[in-house]
């Protein structure tokens, strides 16, 4: 075991672990270096000047680019067929005679396949693209992550939640939650999956504390946004607007909504008012209604909904005597869930509407 | 063969790095990586299982270029550990820092790092630029790992000498 008390400057430059925390390339020691000062506070000199070291020895950017590479991997292939014939005519024949430039899309193929079978077999992969890192900076024990990559940023927190960050967005958090609250800071956009724990997990973000104890759900709060949205995945989440004076009021809490599955809140910053609709792209949460196979044959339209209400978790409203009569025949295979209700509404003359969060069929029935 | 290809891609700009550090001569470099390859190819069914595919090819890298040059220079290197030169600049990553002292402390350090010799200046970068261990460090600077961590304390003491904050 390594005796972190009695570590040195040259002992941080030495751990393989805490060079590649600082060059931000994750690994499996990133939550213990991300905590590390919390629990050494007396080796913030030395880690502070290590960090700077192996920052002073920094990339620079390549000397080489993609394109040159290339030109030598075709070169590469070229050579080794020459050294085999037996090999060069096989491919040939694959490329219909195709000459040099042919080459290319075969590499590239082959490459995907390889990429593959490399990443098995080799202890050591090559490295990613470095500028893609995000920033990261330690303020006291908040951890301040910023995607500024085009490519959400995986972030794992201290109590095993998941967090993917939206490019452009920023994510606070305690490097380690406490036992009484699981609390972050988000502006910009983030998916949350929280693990279920005893204390409540809260997100501030847009002027709306979205309060949840273990479920799936998104939030949205860029600046210049209007609004901010959050949309829940799976389970419930209760969002509030975050009070003037203290962060949580329980009259603010009084006021805020409850929003389950499929569902999204969507608060108008302006007005700092509350909506409640549903996502855009609602997912089935049960399998149990196999609609693929399904076919609706002058099924009663009363059943079909409630097998839609069963599959997405929606409830959807509708005067049953008016539509009593309606029997519809149809498979729902492919379409997602707005596309189902509209070819339902358009087959008994009706239309939907999406209203606080569920769905509302009009129409003068059958 | 296409895995082959696959490695070169994939390792391509740091061994080009690593080659251009050690003779700034690109087309020379260039023909260096290819030669390795090609040479890896022929010999693919007698190679032992590499540990390190990196620092395995960075030391045949290393090993081809100084061959070839003293061919060129008619100068002979007996061993990769006498004296050649290793000429990198290192460029500090200054991109998540905004704080202007953090700058100012960095910026100083990199000085420090440039200015070190010419063999302790490869372990610094074979340390944080090519990200390799000790162990593997001691491979590609043809070393004992013991040797390795003495270059490397050795290394500090120099970066005090130029940097005197460092403790």
């Amino acid at each position: 075991m390594k005796d972190y008390n009695t570590y040195t400057l040259k002992n941080f430059l030495e751990d393989d672990g805490f060079r590649d925390w600082v060059q931000r390339k994750g690994g499996p020691e990133e939550p213990f270096w991300r905590s590390f000062l919390l629990r050494y506070p007396g080796k913030k000199a030395a880690l502070r000047q290590a960090e700077r070291i192996i920052l002073a020895a920094g990339h620079r950017d390549p000397a080489i680019d993609s394109r040159e590479i290339r030109v030598e991997a075709e070169a590469l292939l070229e050579q080794i067929s020459v050294h085999e014939p037996g090999r060069a005519v096989e491919t040939q024949e694959k490329q219909e005679g195709a000459h040099t430039r042919g080459w290319l899309p075969w590499i590239m193929a082959a490459c995907i396949a390889a990429f593959l079978m490399t990443n098995h077999f080799l202890a050591d992969k090559p490295a990613p693209p470095r500028e893609a890192s995000a920033a990261r900076s330690l303020t006291s024990n908040l951890v301040k992550t910023r995607n500024d990559t085009d490519k959400p940023l995986r972030i794992l927190l201290s109590d095993n939640s998941e967090v993917f960050l939206s490019p452009s967005s920023t994510l606070s958090y305690p490097s380690h939650f406490t036992d009484s609250s699981r609390t972050v800071h988000l502006t910009g956009e983030a998916d949350f999956s929280v693990r279920k724990g005893s204390t409540p997990f809260m997100v501030y973000a847009g002027g709306v504390i979205t309060k949840v104890l273990g479920t799936r759900f998104v939030v949205r709060a860029f600046e210049k946004d209007q609004n901010t949205t959050i949309r829940v995945r799976t389970g419930t989440v209760s969002v509030f607007e975050k009070g003037k004076s203290g962060p949580l009021k329980k009259a603010k809490e009084n006021s805020g909504l409850i929003i389950t599955a499929n569902q999204a809140a969507v608060f108008e910053k302006s007005v700092r008012q509350f909506t409640k609709t549903l996502v855009s792209d609602p997912v089935r949460l049960s399998k149990a209604i196999d609609f693929e196979s399904k076919r609706y044959d002058e099924t009663q339209l009363s059943k079909i909904l409630s097998d839609l209400e069963k599959a997405y978790g929606i409830s959807i409203l509708f005067d049953r005597e008016q539509f009593e009569k309606c029997r519809i025949t149809a498979t729902l295979a492919d379409e997602n869930l707005y596309q189902k209700l509209e070819m339902l509404c358009k087959s008994i003359g009706a239309v939907y509407e999406i209203v606080d969060g569920q769905i509302l069929i009009l129409g003068k029935g059958c | 063969m296409f895995a082959l290809v696959t490695i070169m891609q994939g390792y391509y700009a740091d061994l080009y790095q690593w080659g251009m550090s050690l003779h700034h001569e690109k087309e020379f470099i260039k023909d260096c990586i290819q030669d390795v390859f090609l040479k890896l190819w022929k010999i693919r069914e007698s190679v032992a299982v590499v540990e390190n595919v990196k620092s395995y090819l960075l030391v045949t890298l290393k090993t081809r270029i100084l061959k070839e040059l003293s061919k060129k220079q008619f100068t002979h290197f007996t061993s990769l550990t006498e004296e050649y030169a290793f000429a990198f600049e290192f460029a500090e990553d200054l991109k998540l820092i905004d704080e202007e002292f953090e700058i100012y402390q960095i910026k100083k350090l990199n000085l420090a790092l440039n200015k070190l010799p010419g063999r302790q200046k490869e372990l610094i970068y074979l340390r944080f630029y090519q990200c390799l261990s000790f162990g593997q460090i001691a491979e590609v600077m043809a070393i004992s790992r013991q040797s390795v961590y003495n270059l490397f304390q050795k290394s500090l003491n120099s970066l005090r000498r130029f940097y005197d904050v460092i403790t």
